[in-house]
């Protein structure tokens, strides 16, 4: 039970204005006009949509963003995704039909990027 | 001649045939016909898997596009062949392969594929080709062009300014700086690329290839492993400030 994994869903019918935080990995299929801080996965479905930088293990996006999103270890772009805005990661794996632009930090043979304090408010 | 019996089974045969059965007594009775299988209870017959030997297939041999050197058309090659004629403007065009593997002064122009081995060098001499793999070195007075893909090699130093390609390819290894803006159709990058690069086909990022620069086109795809240090500009369905739909 220790090891066992917490996943937040937010339906396609929830619309947030705010900053969402969690230690764990986040499902997201709504709207959300803020920032996402998560400790673990950030999986944005297809129908989200997000205004606001995501800050995650690994982000995984089949929606649209319109901010930047800084991932400690991966950023998984599916072919369905948008994303307006900067990335940062170590490791990106982008499938043909995706619409991105911004400026993108991806080097996998340098050192990790500093690691997001999940569910630590930011002032 | 006259009482010859006929084989033609006309209507009146047929009824007589009956006749003569009913009073034999071979007839069967109305009715007692056994009744139609119900096919629907039994499964389908299975299906022959597609690589059936019985199914016969047309295998069609890769088919090549050829650019005329004389008059730019583009045509289909299917199969091997030395020379070829245009089919447009009727050139002849060399479709021969080259390897080269020593320093090299006399122009090539084929349809086909030169390779320049690590211990070649291009010196004076203008290459055209289908597709160029360079591996070796080249002079500033030398040039390449080719109709398809151009890979550099590892070992490669190119003059970037004198070559021309459809489609470039990087080679695991390779680090290659191109300081003006890159137009291609096709990019692949399994090796190090830092450029402006505007394409119109697919730019892949393979698993150890880096592209660092700028990167504008339609179609993006970066394997696992693949490394992006760049502005990207990548719309599928085109840049909606130009189409004006956005």
């Amino acid at each position: 039970m220790a090891n066992e994994t917490h996943e937040s869903v937010i339906g396609s019918d929830v619309e947030i204005i705010g900053t969402i935080k969690s230690s764990g990995t986040v499902r997201l299929d709504g709207k959300l006009e803020g920032e996402l801080l998560c400790g673990g996965n950030a999986i944005l479905g297809k129908s989200a949509q997000v205004k606001g930088n995501v800050t995650a293990t690994s982000v995984s996006i089949e929606g649209k963003i319109n901010g930047n999103i800084l991932a400690k270890d991966k950023i998984e772009m599916k072919a369905t995704a948008t994303v307006n805005g900067d990335i940062k990661a170590r490791r990106l794996s982008v499938e043909d039909g995706v619409t991105f632009v911004g400026r993108s930090e991806v080097n996998p043979n340098s050192q990790p990027v500093p690691a997001p304090q999940p569910g630590v408010p930011q002032r | 001649m006259a009482d010859k019996k006929t084989k033609v089974m006309d209507g009146f045969a047929v009824v007589r045939g009956l006749a003569q059965a009913k009073h034999d007594g071979t007839l069967p009775a109305p009715g007692s016909r056994k009744p139609a299988e119900d096919l629907s209870s039994h499964p389908p017959p299975p299906a022959l898997p597609k690589d059936s030997p019985h199914i016969v297939k047309t295998i069609q041999p890769t088919k090549r596009t050829i650019r005329c050197f004389k008059c730019g058309y583009e045509f289909q090659l299917a199969g091997t062949t030395k020379t070829i004629y245009c089919s447009k403007c009727r050139e002849k065009i060399d479709m021969g392969d080259y390897v080269i593997d020593r320093p090299w002064s006399e122009e090539i122009k084929t349809g086909g594929s030169v390779i320049v081995r690590p211990t070649g060098r291009l010196e004076n001499v203008r290459i055209w080709a289908g597709n160029v793999i360079l591996e070796g070195d080249m002079d500033e007075n030398s040039s390449i062009e080719c109709t398809q893909w151009l890979e550099l090699g590892a070992a490669a130093k190119p003059h970037p300014r004198q070559l021309t390609m459809r489609n470039l390819r990087v080679a695991a290894g390779a680090e290659m700086v191109f300081k003006y803006k890159l137009q291609v159709h096709h990019l692949e990058l399994l090796g190090t690329l830092e450029a402006d690069v505007e394409a119109t086909g697919l730019v892949s990022i393979r698993a150890g290839g880096h592209l660092k620069g700028t990167v504008r086109g339609a179609h993006l795809q970066v394997e696992e492993g693949g490394g992006l240090s760049a502005r990207a500009f990548i719309w599928p369905q085109g840049n909606p400030a130009v189409h004006g739909d956005g």
